[in-house]
């Protein structure tokens, strides 16, 4: 990847300047779409929730201080899209879960399905967890600070989340 | 370290799992995995769900999204310049009708006392203009010095102020109270004609002013 001055970057889009943002955008587009994706379980509203994210930031960046890395912000404000957009919504049903349609299927892709579906299923806090630690390997201090609480509430959400999706998962494989 | 029991092998097996337990802690979970059928069970069922976890693959963004965020930023932006107009333009007609109406109040309490000096018995000559009127016509000219009217519209007012031939103060006819309203009536009509056209002009002045900002920024 390109070696890019990532603070020039960030006061150019502060500034306005397109090619500053399409530089933001292109960077972390997909970090923001696989949590958006997980979160979500289907592509067509991980798309808008991801367009959502951009839109917030850019409209914010003004406001973006560096006091935490630009990841992480992006981060932050992807799981309160999110988590905003799953309050008004229900859990995700199996027919919901879109995975690799039209693909030749294995056993991998049953194994990707049933996690979709587990994660689903979990309240959104326990979904936003397992999604920065497991699939985005973030720290317990960087999941604290994307969700702006401490790492013993990290702990504690952790664990009884990853309990969770364990029983969910032993129940789809009875 | 004391000998850990099957129910704080369970609670901490993803610690173990994920390779966040200290080194001591874990081969004390090795060793209790090696000699506990129950508890290796639920190691392997956990093991399982994080294989499971990291089985999921890392999708690509659809670049696309990128043009949908960049036309609704732009389409904000829009929207944020579209309304400095209407907000100024609202301010400038709000100016000038409170400009008019603290006239009009003003006025009527004035022009009553013009027509109520002069005694009944009093025969008044002939005068080009109503006396009540007569006070009335410099601040109309005042109004139009300040903001300029089309000639055509100022003629229409002007020619309203014109001596009515059967006006009965023309005649010398003492002002009756119901003279004295239709007087006050026909002022307020003016000043109302007048302020709409003031505020036609304010709302055409901002109107071009916009438009020779817009030609600016090039929007």
């Amino acid at each position: 990847m390109e070696d890019l001055n990532w603070e020039e970057i960030i006061e150019r889009a502060k500034e306005g300047e397109e090619e500053a943002m399409e530089k933001i955008f292109m960077n972390f587009k997909d970090m923001v779409f696989n949590v958006c994706y997980r979160m979500s379980g289907r592509r067509e509203d991980a798309e808008d929730w991801t367009q959502e994210t951009f839109l917030r930031a850019f409209s914010a960046l003004k406001g973006f201080r560096g006091d935490s890395s630009l990841a992480t912000w992006l981060y932050r404000i992807a799981v309160n899209v999110c988590l905003s957009y799953l309050r008004k919504k229900k859990t995700v049903s199996l027919d919901e879960v879109e995975y690799k349609i039209g693909d030749e299927r294995d056993e991998d892709d049953d194994l990707v399905e049933q996690v979709q579906m587990v994660l689903g299923q979990l309240p959104p806090l326990y979904r936003t967890v397992l999604v920065l630690r497991h699939f985005e390997e973030l720290s317990y201090e960087e999941i604290a600070t994307v969700m702006k609480t401490s790492v013993g509430s990290v702990k504690i959400a952790l664990h009884r989340a990853r309990k969770k999706f364990k029983e969910k998962m032993e129940e789809l494989n009875k | 370290m004391k000998k850990l029991d099957c129910e704080k092998i369970e609670d901490i097996l993803p610690l173990y799992l994920e390779g966040s337990l200290p080194e001591r802690e874990a081969r004390e979970v090795e060793k209790h995995l090696a000699s506990c059928k129950r508890c290796f069970s639920s190691y392997e069922e956990w093991r399982r769900c994080f294989s499971a976890l990291q089985s999921v693959p890392r999708l690509q963004a659809p670049a696309t999204i990128w043009f949908k965020v960049k036309r609704e930023l732009s389409h904000r932006r829009e929207r944020k310049i579209a309304w400095f107009p209407a907000l100024a333009s609202l301010i400038g007609v709000s100016l000038v009708f409170i400009f008019i109406f603290l006239n009009l109040y003003r006025q009527p309490k004035s022009a009553p006392p013009a027509l109520s000096q002069q005694p009944h018995y009093q025969v008044n000559l002939p005068s080009p203009t109503p006396p009540g009127i007569a006070k009335a016509v410099p601040v109309a000219p005042k109004i139009a010095k300040t903001i300029p009217t089309p000639q055509a519209k100022r003629e229409i007012v002007l020619a309203k102020k014109q001596p009515q031939p059967f006006s009965p103060s023309s005649r010398g006819i003492p002002a009756s109270p119901k003279l004295k309203e239709t007087i006050v009536e026909e002022k307020i009509a003016e000043r109302l004609e007048m302020a709409l056209l003031s505020a036609q002009q304010a709302e055409s002045s901002l109107e071009r002013a916009f438009k020779a900002l817009s030609g600016e920024t090039g929007l």
